[in-house]
């Protein structure tokens, strides 16, 4: 169907639409017009993305004089591969109403992982080593001793994609990560350099956050986007600690034995090139007295990793002296690496500001400021002259050099926290000393500067107005929609109390009551007798996973549990998970029933989706509170509250429960599906947690279902999944209409969509 | 356990299917129902397929008992071995009455399933409590029908919307010619000994037109002869679905004291007369083919329980 929204006609691929999709066109729309950053929070099952897509391409469209670009920034590759699906639907429906002026670009871009078709290289088991493998094929010294020595091996793709120069280039059309390989194969041409190349030339580029947020691999991959583009992060709940880890290191004693190994390693290396090549050791010093700390252009290959900073603090100086000859700098890594080492054999926790820091690596290992600064860059520099290329062995030394970067140029918004073991293990030694970032909005700035529009959009964002302080920019546009729906199929319930009446909570001194452990087995053995198929249980964290299904066992409920459902647990092994959950989906699939017992921020209750019958019903056990005694957390609690004002209980209930509603959303993929939610926590009941829910929950929240016991949340689910298994009708009755066609569209004005929906 | 149908959950199923199995003789008095119960996790035949609604009746008030885990694909394995060796021109079709929210099986159900699809046997499924993927999987892939009943009343909705025969599907419908036979009733006060229950017995029997035995329930096969013996009016209510009735024509009632119309003046059915009292005329229909007059309650009758026209 197409349609008008102000100035721009909007082709969307299917012949309805929901009426909350065209409202949040409408938001994103104006969002686009007046070149700011928006908010947009819509449940999930309602169409996101194509809504965002079909309204970004057809907004481009309508303006050829000056096309923006849609830099499209997914979690996983999964979704990614998902996105331009939906994105080919779209595209081959608006050639066929516009002809090939509509054509367009679009690529994803993955790692050498993904993308790479040369199967000796694709034979290494992780990231790091098939990228290390592509640069032993490809790394400009190695092609150039091929060329002299027919023996030295290299890629035939990359080979070919040099030779086809600027011939090569991707006709127009949508290509997934797949399209580009088979397209790839047919050529002969490597898939991930034509997809490199191609990202500045194409309308829509999908691929993943760390492309744009993680300094190290913006610098190279994202350097070159216009500033014209719309930058989407789709699923953006968690965007603030995606930004914090993008510039946070963690060091251990492993990572300083490896570093140690690594030094070894170049210094042989560098006896190796004195003895034979000394020249090029020279002309390296020769470059960075002249204040190039890289070779200017450098070939597509040679580039692995820029600067850890961001963009804007890198100082455009030369090379302080005391580190461009290649010795010296292998002597203060050397005290640096010997300085860590010292500060890891503490006893103690200790917590210490950059600043402080830094000044006590200047008067111990006697490095200053700059020179830790630079080290990144050093590094890079004499790796290449150097001509290493299994950058993959060199990892623990890129850690350091990372780390000792990133110190050197902040001074606020980070800490340095050493502990000599985890706190919940307390008598095994595990010292680790990390480098943490307080400050979401330090990654994400560079992005908000350069780019007219930022949408970040997720189905819960709640509250809405947090998230503009903690990534410290002014969105011209923060929306939460709500879901139209034919009936209600969602459910949820606030469990207060036990069949017992007695008050049911994770609260640290309930916890461990026998009640409380008793009234939650009972409420999940009443639920699985009255539930079909699967149930997803989500618990506070590991430990307390661990300790409840142990006490279960012992009473005996476990296996009542067990004559109802099969029981899967998750691990934190990802294989042992995977296979639990796959023998979870059998088990749902043929009927016998399954229950998944799972974490909050666990992988699972992330990434996998619990839809249809593989989730009837989510219990979240608990309020999902943080670690509040991590050291890591304190510290960023403290400067969010010294920055921006933000107190310590907000900031965990916002995390809490943005969490909790990621865990219970999992059931609820789309219209046609049904699913309970029962959060089993008397603080859920109330005000101030409860309102941090996002909307689409809360409006089906009924008062009367906010205080329950288990009893009579076995009751309603009895009613409530009967009534579901009705037939319906999936259009919506004549007052309450949930899909629009285009003569609907065209009736009405904006003004009755929005009373439809509020 | 469950409290949810009063006085339990088996007894108002019980009863509900009484009366499911009168009706559904009723609507189909050729076709053969038999009964199976799914419970500790495996499922038994209670009845095989057979005609007597009363014998069903009983075996079913005598087993009434409820345990264990249950097995759907071991009850369709049982069925799949029962409605095999029906032939090709019958319907097969299965109704489930599934109060269990699992189903504890040895191997796999999808297997089961499309071995049953295979053997065209249409499945239906009648929850009690929820929405069951597997009951929903089942019956979208045999063409049956799923619905979960929301309290007593709904049940016995449910329940008797299976008694009429489904439209038959062309695909699994094959042309045949069966041998058939229409027994006269035997002559009133005679006795003989019927060969059903093996005693005397006075009159009110039928013989069978091929080997004179003597039976005494319609529909049966002949214990004798192997005959299939059915009655018209039994054959007509099987395939009204088929090949219903036209309904008759409103006969407007001036034409009654049309001199030049020789008209009837009993109703062909009831053969009371067609005048009301006090000569006035009464509402009256005309079939269509035979021009037989009917007053309206023998209409009623037979469009609705005879399905079968007396005068063609």
């Amino acid at each position: 169907m197409k349609f008008q929204i102000e100035d721009v006609t909007v082709y969307f691929p299917y012949d309805h639409i929901y009426p909350e999709q065209y409202s949040y066109m409408i938001e994103l729309k104006r969002a686009l017009d007046a070149k700011g950053h928006c908010l947009l929070e819509m449940p999930t099952g309602t169409g996101k993305t194509i809504a965002l897509l079909s309204l970004i391409t057809s907004y481009s469209l309508s303006k050829p004089q000056s096309p923006i670009k849609l830099i499209y920034c997914t979690r996983t590759v999964h979704e990614m591969e998902k996105t331009l699906a939906e994105l080919k639907l779209l595209h081959n429906y608006q050639i066929k109403h516009l002809g090939p002026q509509a054509r367009i670009l679009a690529i994803g871009l993955s790692s050498r992982k993904n993308l790479c078709v040369n199967p000796t290289v694709l034979a290494a088991e992780n990231r790091d080593s098939v990228d290390a493998g592509c640069r032993k094929l490809t790394a400009s010294w190695v092609r150039a001793m091929a060329a002299e020595n027919p023996n030295v091996p290299t890629c035939q793709f990359f080979e070919n994609y040099e030779k086809a120069a600027s011939a090569a280039v991707l006709p127009p059309g949508v290509y997934t990560l797949q399209d580009l390989r088979a397209f790839g194969k047919e050529k002969g041409w490597c898939p991930y350099f034509l997809a490199r190349h191609m990202v500045q030339f194409a309308n829509v580029v999908v691929y993943s956050y760390q492309y744009l947020l993680d300094p190290k691999v913006a610098g190279i991959i994202s350097k070159e986007m216009q500033k014209e583009s719309v930058v989407v992060f789709d699923e953006a709940h968690n965007i603030d600690n995606v930004c914090i880890e993008a510039l946070s290191v963690s060091v251990r004693r492993q990572t300083l034995e490896g570093a140690t190994r690594n030094l070894n390693r170049i210094s042989q290396e560098i006896d190796r090139f004195k003895a034979t090549d000394a020249s090029r050791l020279r002309s390296e010093y020769n470059r960075l007295v002249e204040g190039l700390a890289l070779r200017g252009n450098l070939p597509i290959t040679d580039t692995w990793l820029s600067n850890p900073a961001l963009p804007d603090d890198i100082l455009k100086e030369a090379v302080p002296g005391n580190i461009r000859r290649a010795e010296h700098f292998l002597h203060v890594l050397r005290r640096l690496v010997q300085y860590l080492r010292g500060r890891l054999e503490t006893d103690n926790v200790e917590k210490e500001s950059p600043v402080g820091f830094v000044a006590s690596i200047s008067s111990h290992a006697g490095i200053d400021q700059k020179t830790l600064k630079f080290c990144y860059d050093r590094l890079h520099s004499l790796m290449l002259t150097l001509e290493i290329t299994d950058t993959d062995e060199f990892l623990h030394i890129q850690t350091i050099c990372d780390f000792a970067t990133l110190i050197g140029t902040y001074a606020r918004g980070f800490s340095i926290i050493i502990e000599p073991f985890d706190e919940r293990m307390p008598h095994i030694p595990d010292p680790v000393l990390q480098l943490s970032c307080h400050d979401a909005s330090l990654a994400i700035k560079p992005v908000f500067d350069r780019f007219q529009s930022v949408v970040i959009t997720s189905g819960t964002l709640s509250p809405i107005d947090l998230y503009p302080r903690l990534l410290n920019f002014h969105p011209v546009v923060s929306r939460s929609f709500t879901m139209s729906l034919t009936r209600d199929c969602i459910c949820p319930m606030v469990l207060t109390r036990g069949s017992d009446q007695l008050p049911v909570s994770t609260k640290f001194d309930m916890r461990s009551d026998p009640g409380v452990v008793r009234n939650y087995g009972k409420l999940l053995l009443e639920m699985v007798s009255v539930v079909p198929d699967g149930i997803v249980c989500f618990f506070v964290s590991y430990s307390y996973m661990d300790g409840i299904i142990n006490t279960w066992n012992d009473s005996g409920i476990l296996k009542e549990i067990m004559q109802h459902k099969l029981v899967f647990i998750e691990t934190q092994d990802v294989v042992e998970t995977t296979l639990a959950l796959d023998n979870y989906r059998r088990a749902c699939d043929c009927g016998r029933g399954a229950v998944f017992f799972s974490v909050a921020r666990g992988k699972v209750a992330e990434g996998i989706d619990f839809d249809r019958h593989y989730g009837r019903l989510v219990i979240m056990f608990g309020v999902p509170f943080q670690y509040t005694l991590s050291k890591i957390l304190l510290a960023r609690l403290e400067y969010l509250r010294d920055t921006f004002q933000i107190k310590e209980g907000d900031f965990l209930t916002f995390d809490a429960l943005r969490q909790a509603a990621q865990c219970v959303g999992r059931v609820i993929r789309s219209k046609a599906d049904y699913g309970m939610m029962i959060f089993a926590d008397k603080r859920y009941s109330r005000h101030d947690k409860r309102s941090k829910l996002p909307s689409w929950i809360l409006s089906h929240l009924r008062d009367a279902n906010l205080n329950l016991s288990t009893d009579m949340a076995l009751h309603i689910a009895r009613e409530f999944l009967r009534k579901m298994a009705q037939p319906y009708d999936k259009t919506g009755g004549s007052d309450r209409k949930t899909l629009l066609s285009q003569e609907d569209l065209e009736k009405m004005g904006d003004g009755s969509v929005h009373e439809m929906l509020y | 356990s469950e409290t949810d149908f009063r006085p339990s959950r088996i007894v108002v199923i019980a009863k509900h299917v009484e009366a499911f199995i009168r009706e559904f003789f009723d609507q189909n008095p050729l076709s053969q129902v038999g009964l199976l119960t799914i419970k500790d996790g495996v499922a038994q035949c209670l009845t095989d397929l057979g005609g007597s609604p009363e014998s069903h009746i009983k075996a079913l008030m005598n087993k009434l008992e409820c345990s264990g885990d249950s097995s759907l694909q071991n009850a369709l394995d049982l069925v799949d071995g029962y409605l095999n060796q029906i032939p090709s021109y019958g319907h097969r079709e299965v109704l489930i009455l599934y109060a269990a929210l699992s189903t504890c099986d040895p191997g796999d159900i999808m297997e089961t399933i499309q071995k049953c699809k295979k053997s065209k046997i249409r499945c239906s499924v009648i929850g009690l409590a929820a929405e069951m993927f597997i009951c929903k999987h089942l019956c979208q892939e045999t063409g049956g029908t799923y619905s979960v009943a929301l309290d007593e009343s709904h049940f016995k909705e449910l329940i008797l919307e299976h008694a009429p025969p489904p439209p038959a599907i062309a695909e699994f419908a094959t042309a045949n010619l069966i041998k058939m036979g229409f027994p006269q009733r035997a002559a009133e006060g005679s006795i003989s000994i019927c060969s059903c229950h093996k005693e005397a017995k006075v009159g009110a029997g039928y013989t069978c037109p091929r080997c004179k035995a003597r039976v005494c329930e319609l529909p049966t096969e002949c214990r004798i002869c192997g005959l299939t013996l059915v009655s018209s009016p039994h054959l007509a209510r099987s395939y009204h679905h088929l090949f219903p009735i036209a309904p008759f024509d409103e006969v407007p009632p001036f034409s009654l004291n049309d001199p030049n119309h020789k008209l009837q003046r009993n109703c062909f059915g009831c053969q009371q007369s067609l005048l009301n009292p006090g000569n006035k005329p009464g509402l009256l229909v005309v079939c269509p083919k035979c021009k037989g007059y009917f007053c309206l309650d023998c209409d009623i009758y037979i469009h609705e329980s005879l399905h079968n026209c007396p005068g063609c």
